[in-house]
């Protein structure tokens, strides 16, 4: 076989997809009539899929068992550490599962391997909308639980405006929530009613979130944070 | 939910991501003692954790650089990005080796093998683009080089790999 003088960078270049319109297209009319430079891409580009399908490998017992006896015993260190967790896990549990998991359109296998896009669970079907809508809100119900025991816990250490504040708002989401569920009870395939029903389960997680959040700025004195989310202001 | 038991759901859904990512940046030896490093660092700062990313990119972002601070640690940076994967295969040869197509099905046990073999230079640039799918720019951020220094260490990565499989 004839060795071409195209430079392989710019085929590696081409899989990337970072060649300009105008090159791409000469650079597609070369590949047409050579066979060098059509073998070395589509090498590449079996590199590349296989390299994306490289999945998660699963970490030896013992991993975990050494971070639980290296994990400080500090009281105070554990609280405001579990307070971040808390939100944290808010995020996984509930908004994450209901917005790739019902939303999202299917994932392709190399989708898992991505920032961002990892641990994505089966594409929802037709058939399995009702029982994933159901699943969400249980997810969200979850999570709002947890955040309120976290809240409950340390509601004394709140100012006493922003926790009047917090009330309100509480009161104000949780006869959304109500309504939207007496709404689903009588017509149990309305949209409206169902989106509305989800509208207001995010929001109380996301008062609760900034109620953690406030709980977690005091508990660390930083007043810049605790000032903000006060005033309702995203960071 | 008690906060151990949080801590250890945490680990359990993200641990395998971040093994992976490891264990192909630094290689198996070295990957069980940085993924504790990267959990015990996570526990420390998870009060910082404000929810603006995802907790798997942040997770995620936190190993990178646990990852590339122990490369880091083991000699200078520029020489490993640069220098190694140079002496050891010239371009001359790279582009010698282009003969058509070479590679059949690539078995995945086989391309973890070829990339453990590559020199670290590249293999890190390998595994942040092409395994992870970050772009040139925030490679190149990470690592500290020029963008064209990511795309030139990437295409010999491929390159090599491509030979090693073939």
């Amino acid at each position: 076989m004839t060795q071409c003088s195209q430079s392989s960078e710019s085929l590696t270049d081409y899989v990337d997809g970072l060649v300009a319109p105008a090159d791409r297209a000469a650079l597609a009319g070369h590949l047409a009539s050579c066979e060098s430079c059509r073998g070395l891409v589509e090498d590449l580009t079996r590199l590349k899929d296989a390299a994306r399908s490289l999945g998660p490998i699963t970490p030896p017992a013992h991993v975990w068992e050494n971070i639980q006896a290296s994990l400080p015993s500090s009281r105070r260190q554990a609280r405001s550490q579990w307070l971040g967790l808390a939100a944290a896990l808010v995020l996984v549990t509930a908004g994450a599962y209901l917005f790739t998991r019902v939303t999202a359109p299917p994932a392709t296998s190399s989708d898992t391997a991505h920032a961002g896009t990892g641990n994505v669970g089966a594409p929802a079907t037709v058939e399995t909308v009702e029982d994933e809508l159901a699943k969400a809100a249980q997810h969200y119900e979850k999570a709002i639980s947890q955040l309120e025991a976290v809240a409950r816990q340390d509601n004394n250490a709140l100012p006493a405006d922003a926790a009047a504040k917090l009330q309100v708002s509480l009161a104000q989401v949780d006869k959304f929530i109500a309504e939207s569920r007496a709404a689903l009870v009588t017509e149990p395939q309305s949209e409206p009613a169902r989106d509305s029903l989800f509208a207001a389960l995010r929001k109380k997680v996301e008062i609760l979130q900034q109620t953690v959040a406030l709980m977690g700025a005091m508990q660390r004195g930083d007043r810049e944070t605790t000032a903000r989310v006060i005033d309702g202001k995203k960071s | 939910m008690g906060e151990s038991a949080a801590f250890e759901e945490l680990y359990r859904a993200h641990s395998p991501r971040l093994f992976g990512l490891t264990c192909r940046m630094v290689g198996r030896s070295h990957a069980e003692d940085l993924l504790q490093e990267v959990f015990l660092t996570a526990h420390r700062k998870l009060d910082r954790y404000r929810g603006e990313s995802s907790l798997g990119t942040w997770l995620f972002r936190l190993a990178t650089n646990v990852c590339l601070d122990f490369l880091r640690s083991r000699g200078n940076r520029n020489a490993q990005v640069t220098g190694e994967f140079d002496e050891t295969f010239a371009p001359e040869e790279i582009t010698a080796g282009r003969t058509g197509r070479v590679l059949g099905v690539v078995d995945k046990i086989d391309l973890e093998r070829a990339l453990a073999d590559l020199p670290p230079g590249c293999r890190e640039v390998f595994v942040l683009h092409d395994v992870e799918g970050f772009e040139h720019g925030e490679i190149a951020g990470m690592l500290g080089v020029a963008e064209g220094t990511s795309k030139s260490q990437l295409h010999k990565a491929r390159m090599r790999l491509r030979k090693s499989l073939s």
